[in-house]
């Protein structure tokens, strides 16, 4: 088989991604909850505890397969490395998602929102190389459609990398819509992290069979 | 102005952010040159649209008169090829005389409203004052009124860029453009409006017209001459100028050693000031695919004053090699002179057989940097600089023989760095007597500054002196530690002549192009003089 | 493999950009910044959660001096924030309401009348004063409005990035460490102990008698500065527009000959926004009841120490609740936990300038590392000091 390596961290990938899908549906129903629970009723003595119980919980699912997912990451990337640099600088970036996110935990403020820029950023560089990995594995094989469609992968990230930044933004102009918008951004990681798996998917299958495909190699 | 678009600031940068978006965006390929244009235009619009009048009015006589020299050629061609057997050869040499006459009449004319206008808004307080103090010696009651004229911005180096276009053009070293618009771009053309270079039209306006696709490698080499630029003109050159200001405004307060220590500054403050805006300038013309002359050569490393010039400012000494030293070098009554001088007893001898010869070049250098004084500005100190290079560089075109003749009897090995390093300290010493007339507010000081480098030192008065010139301990590290950095950069550069930096800095390994680059900007955000805590220091060379 | 590079090429450039930027960021909000007690206090109000304030109170230095939201909080249960900036222009309180109005949706807006009460409008045009708080006011809509309509052109990039104006501050480190000290501490408590209150340790030796107990009699008034006049009647347009519960005040002082005129500019004040339907309390007469004692609760002419704020804060405070009818939300258990703290804070700092005032020190006391380490030496319990 070619590419061994490949196939093994995009097979990692793979499983990374749909963890990552999981952890993201639990942050997506955490945001819903607060947004559709009115305040008097998360400071009500009857709902109030419940509110907490189960918002802590969904936000302790959502960081468990966050961190599964991570993991499993940093193991799949480190095999394909040894053959693709683009999968060695997505590893890089993964390494920089983990140190920003555990800053986050202590930190707040304007400090705090430079390292959350600095995540944002580099979870989508990590997304980006592990596209061109895929990519550059399909232009070595010869498969123009992985290629194409890592293509359009790429440009459907950059759009909705670019969509997340101004729901981030939005709110410091107009606080009003801070409420509505906090699960815009969820709902965005997860139509990203959807189109990032279908990639991946597709990565996967080529590496897995080399050449039995119906695009065949130019 | 309208708002500030000066080389060194953020508006600047968006606007170059913007035009560039614009013209490689642009889609109709062909017509990529009108958004320089028409950038061109708002700048200079936004810059000083009082004055826009003057270079509108330069672009078009200039657009004008090159038709019609070109059309008077095309004509006297025609007119000879259809005569080619019907006259004959001393018809024909007339005929082409006369053609000649002609042509240069209309180069002439063009010559004379040009750098007409450029003398009289420049120098016509100048020489009203100069007359007035020796009609007022001499108690003559006549007295020429003073103007209130305004300087358009950059007249010096847009007039100076066309005529030489127009001298091409009778020359027939070029053809004259038939497009009033692409012409105009030349004149105007944003980077190098403010202080130059000043370009020779067979080899800008090619580039400009051309359609340029765009190129990382170029864009990144653009932004990288850019910083580069920002870190000589806002570190050094604008910091340098806090003192180099204080001690202008009450000049002939100050004691030797604070004056000495200024005029060392100066040259620091100077090189980096119009280096740095050259390179803003190049960086700028970079990102558009336009190549433009490199106007500095590390100057301080020249080992004559010869060489310095051939360094500083290439393209005014360029220009005036062009279209001053070789026409009078090469003319008629300067040939006649050196051979009538030839032919005295005096010629005869190999003292006067050398200066005979060297005659024509001697003087012609001498005349050009009286006119390259002149240019620098409208005062007698400032041709009391002209002079003083032009007279050392006819010395030692006339000295020359004797100089090598005490080197060869003293068996000095020419490459002896001892050698080297004593010819570079020379050279420095001598343009930085030039310099004091830069500083000087006037002849007079200039001269009683020179005096004081040798009788007024004073170690202690000038150290109190210069602690209150607005400079503090980290201004003097910062300035120290950036000059390091050019110096060694220059090093590196003058070592390798046949790369440059940049292309140096590609084949390292990215993280230290990424350091390099981001080291180079944080250091200008950082140490930068700008902002409205500082008077910033105009480029120094916009005032011309 | 065109692509690839393409793609790569960017992500190098977007990565060289980002760390550009936010190096720049870093340098601008923690260590190339103009950072005093206005800094520290500005920047604390956007620190508080949206929505979790009562009141809060706009103005100068005269109410950041005066009031103490710790002490309302403690005897009258209310969250309050002092969004106040050193001698803050016109122009910077208009900015403030609408801060307050985009960010916080208070029960109450309190408004100290020292903005529109200059004899002049040079103040509107006092670049420090108007740096003190615009530097600290993140950006936004009203931010943007502020610099289109008042900034020079050559100036608007300063007012949006204060890096460009302050990068030279490197010159004054380590000078400076102690505030950037302060800074970072803020930011990473998320809160600032003392909700912007500000004092100094010192008790005024005036050279001219008092005024005070003069001035409820006093009902001369004195024409507003146009300028002012014409800002204050946009100010309650806006008011009305939003339909804002707003009170103006005008905080106790010494007042002498020097500044009567002050005061009958107030009266004018009062009577201009009384006609318009706003209450304008001038506290400035009720000195003596308050229970001010001239010879003890100002540190200067314009500003109370302690005491006196000790004093004026509970009377203002039952004015805000009973007389206005102020209605106080509910606080979550972190909310009441952070109260907590400001109360102890406040009270340890009231027996550090106590200390200070009694052994005849004189030192200024705000929310910095300076300040706050010393209080560690004090007792947070509720002070024994009767008020009334």
């Amino acid at each position: 088989m070619k590419f061994p390596n490949s196939y093994l961290c995009v097979k990692k990938l793979f499983t990374a991604e749909i963890f990552n899908i999981i952890s993201t549906v639990f942050l997506l129903a955490a945001s819903l909850f607060t947004f559709c629970v009115s305040e008097e009723d998360k400071t009500s003595a009857e709902f109030g505890d419940t509110f907490i119980i189960t918002w802590i919980i969904l936000t302790v699912l959502y960081a468990f397969f966050s961190v599964i997912a991570f993991i499993l990451q940093l193991i799949g990337l480190n095999r394909g490395r040894k053959e693709d640099k683009m999968f060695r600088d997505a590893m890089a970036f993964v390494i920089v998602c983990m140190m920003t996110t555990l800053i986050l935990v202590f930190v707040r403020g304007v400090f705090g929102d430079i390292v959350s820029t600095i995540d944002m950023f580099a979870t989508l560089f990590v997304h980006v190389y592990i596209i061109m990995g895929i990519y550059s594995v399909a232009y070595q094989l010869g498969y123009k459609s992985v290629q194409s469609r890592g293509k359009v992968t790429f440009f459907i990230m950059i759009g909705i990398f670019a969509f997340a930044i101004i729901v981030s933004i939005l709110p410091a102009f107009i606080p009003d819509l801070e409420e509505p918008l906090s699960f815009a951004a969820p709902i965005l990681e997860l139509l990203g992290h959807l189109v990032l798996i279908t990639y991946i998917a597709m990565g996967k299958k080529l590496l897995g069979s080399q050449g039995q495909m119906h695009s065949q190699p130019a | 102005m309208l708002f500030n678009l000066s080389y060194t600031t953020l508006n600047f940068l968006f606007f170059v952010l913007l035009t560039m978006l614009l013209y490689f965006l642009f889609p109709v390929k062909k017509y990529k040159w009108t958004i320089l244009l028409a950038a061109s235009v708002f700048f200079y619009a936004v810059m000083g649209y009082k004055y826009a009048f003057f270079i509108l009015f330069t672009s078009l006589s200039t657009y004008l008169i090159a038709l019609w020299i070109e059309r008077v050629s095309a004509k006297s061609k025609k007119l000879l090829k259809e005569k080619k057997k019907e006259w004959d050869r001393d018809q024909k040499k007339k005929y082409k005389n006369k053609i000649k006459t002609q042509k240069r009449l209309i180069m002439t004319l063009a010559l004379l409203i040009n750098f007409g206008i450029l003398a009289f808004l420049k120098y016509y307080n100048f020489f009203a004052g100069s007359l007035n103090d020796l009609l007022g010696s001499f108690s003559i009651g006549f007295s020429m009124p003073t103007l209130n004229l305004i300087l358009p911005l950059g007249i010096s180096f847009y007039t100076f860029q066309s005529m030489g276009y127009i001298v091409d053009v009778y020359r027939e070293k070029t053809k004259a453009q038939h497009n009033p618009f692409k012409l105009m771009l030349f004149v105007s053309f944003f980077p190098q409006i403010i202080q130059g270079p000043i370009s020779i039209y067979d080899q800008l306006a090619e580039q400009l017209f051309e359609p340029h696709a765009f190129n990382f490698t170029r864009m990144k080499h653009g932004m990288e001459l850019i910083v580069w630029g920002f870190f000589k003109k806002l570190i050094i050159a604008d910091r340098a100028y806090i003192l180099i200001g204080a001690v202008e405004k009450d000049y002939g307060s100050f004691g030797g050693t604070t004056l000495t220590f200024t005029i060392l500054l100066y040259a620091i403050q100077l090189y980096a000031d119009f280096s740095g805006g050259i390179d803003i300038s190049r960086g700028v013309a970079q990102i558009f695919g336009i190549d433009m002359i490199d106007n500095f050569k590390r100057p301080y490393f020249s080992k004559s004053i010869n060489e310095y010039w051939r360094r500083w400012h290439i393209s005014l000494g360029g220009w005036m090699k062009n279209y001053v030293f070789y026409p009078l070098a090469m003319s008629n009554a300067f040939i006649t002179a050196s051979k009538k001088m030839k032919g005295t007893r005096f010629g005869k001898t190999a003292a006067g057989a050398h200066i005979s010869k060297v005659l024509p070049t001697s003087i012609a250098s001498l005349i050009v940097f009286l006119l390259v004084g002149i240019w620098h500005g409208a005062d007698w100190k400032y041709v009391a600089f002209g002079l003083w290079n032009g007279v050392i560089i006819m010395l030692s075109i006339i000295m020359q023989p004797l100089f090598d003749g005490v080197v060869d009897k003293l068996h000095i090995n020419r490459k002896n760095p001892f050698f080297i390093a004593f010819q570079i300290f020379r050279t420095l010493l001598v343009v930085l007597v030039g310099y004091v007339f830069d500083v000087a507010p006037s002849f007079e000081q200039g001269m009683r500054t020179i005096v004081l480098f040798f009788t007024g030192q004073n170690i202690n008065t000038g150290i109190e002196e210069i602690s209150k010139l607005g400079l503090i301990p980290q201004d003097y590290f910062v300035l120290i530690i950036a000059s390091i950095v050019v110096l060694v950069a220059s090093i590196i550069q003058e070592r390798h002549q046949d790369t440059d930096i940049r292309t140096m800095l590609d084949n390292t390994h990215f993280t230290v192009r990424f350091a390099v680059l981001y080291i180079a900007v944080m250091a200008v955000v950082i140490f930068g003089i700008y902002g409205s805590g500082y008077n910033a220091a105009d480029f120094v060379y916009m005032q011309f | 493999m065109k692509f690839r590079n393409y793609v790569s090429r960017t992500v190098k450039v977007s990565v060289f950009l980002l760390l550009v930027m936010v190096s720049c960021l870093i340098l601008q909000h923690y260590f190339l910044r103009n950072m005093d007690h206005n800094s520290l206090r500005v920047d604390g109000f956007y620190q508080e959660e949206r929505n979790s304030l009562d009141v809060v109170f706009i103005g100068a230095s005269d109410i950041y001096t005066s009031f103490m939201p710790g002490r309302a909080y403690e005897q009258y249960g209310f969250t309050s924030y002092l969004l106040a900036s050193e001698s803050i222009p016109s122009e910077g309180v208009k900015t403030a309401v609408k801060e307050v109005v985009r960010t916080q949706h208070p029960g109450m807006i309190v408004i100290e009348a020292n903005a529109f009460l200059y004899g002049s409008d040079k103040n509107e045009s006092d670049q420090a004063h108007i740096h003190k708080f615009f530097d600290n006011v993140p950006l936004s809509f009203n931010k943007l409005e502020y610099i289109q309509k008042n900034v020079p052109i050559d100036e608007k990039w300063e007012y949006m990035f204060p890096l460009i104006k302050y990068h030279s501050l490197w010159t004054e480190y380590p000078d400076r460490l102690h505030m950037m000290a302060s800074n970072f501490t803020l930011d990473i408590r998320g809160f600032n102990y003392l909700k912007g209150f500000s004092t100094t340790a010192q008790i005024h030796k005036p050279k001219k008698a008092s005024l005070n107990s003069k001035l409820s009699e006093m009902n001369e008034t004195k024409e507003l500065e146009p300028f002012l006049k014409k800002q204050l009647t946009e100010l309650l347009d806006y008011c009305d527009e939003q339909k804002l519960k707003v009170v103006f005040v005008r905080a106790p002082h010494y007042v002498t000959t020097d500044t009567l005129d002050r005061v009958k500019r107030s009266n004018k004040m009062a009577e201009f926004v009384n006609s318009r339907g706003y209450h304008y309390y001038t506290f400035e007469a009720d000195a003596p009841r308050i229970g001010i004692d001239d010879k003890r609760d100002f540190y200067n002419s314009d500003h109370m120490n302690v005491y006196g704020a000790l004093k004026f804060t509970d009377y203002l405070a039952e004015k805000i609740l009973y007389r206005e009818g102020l209605e106080v939300d509910p606080l979550n258990d972190a909310q009441i936990e952070m109260w907590s703290d400001t109360v102890k804070k406040t009270n340890q700092l009231y027996r550090y300038c106590d200390d200070l005032m009694t052994n005849g020190n004189d030192l200024g006391a705000q929310e910095d590392v300076l300040t706050l380490t010393s209080l560690d030496n004090y007792s947070s319990a509720p002070l024994e000091v009767n008020s009334k």
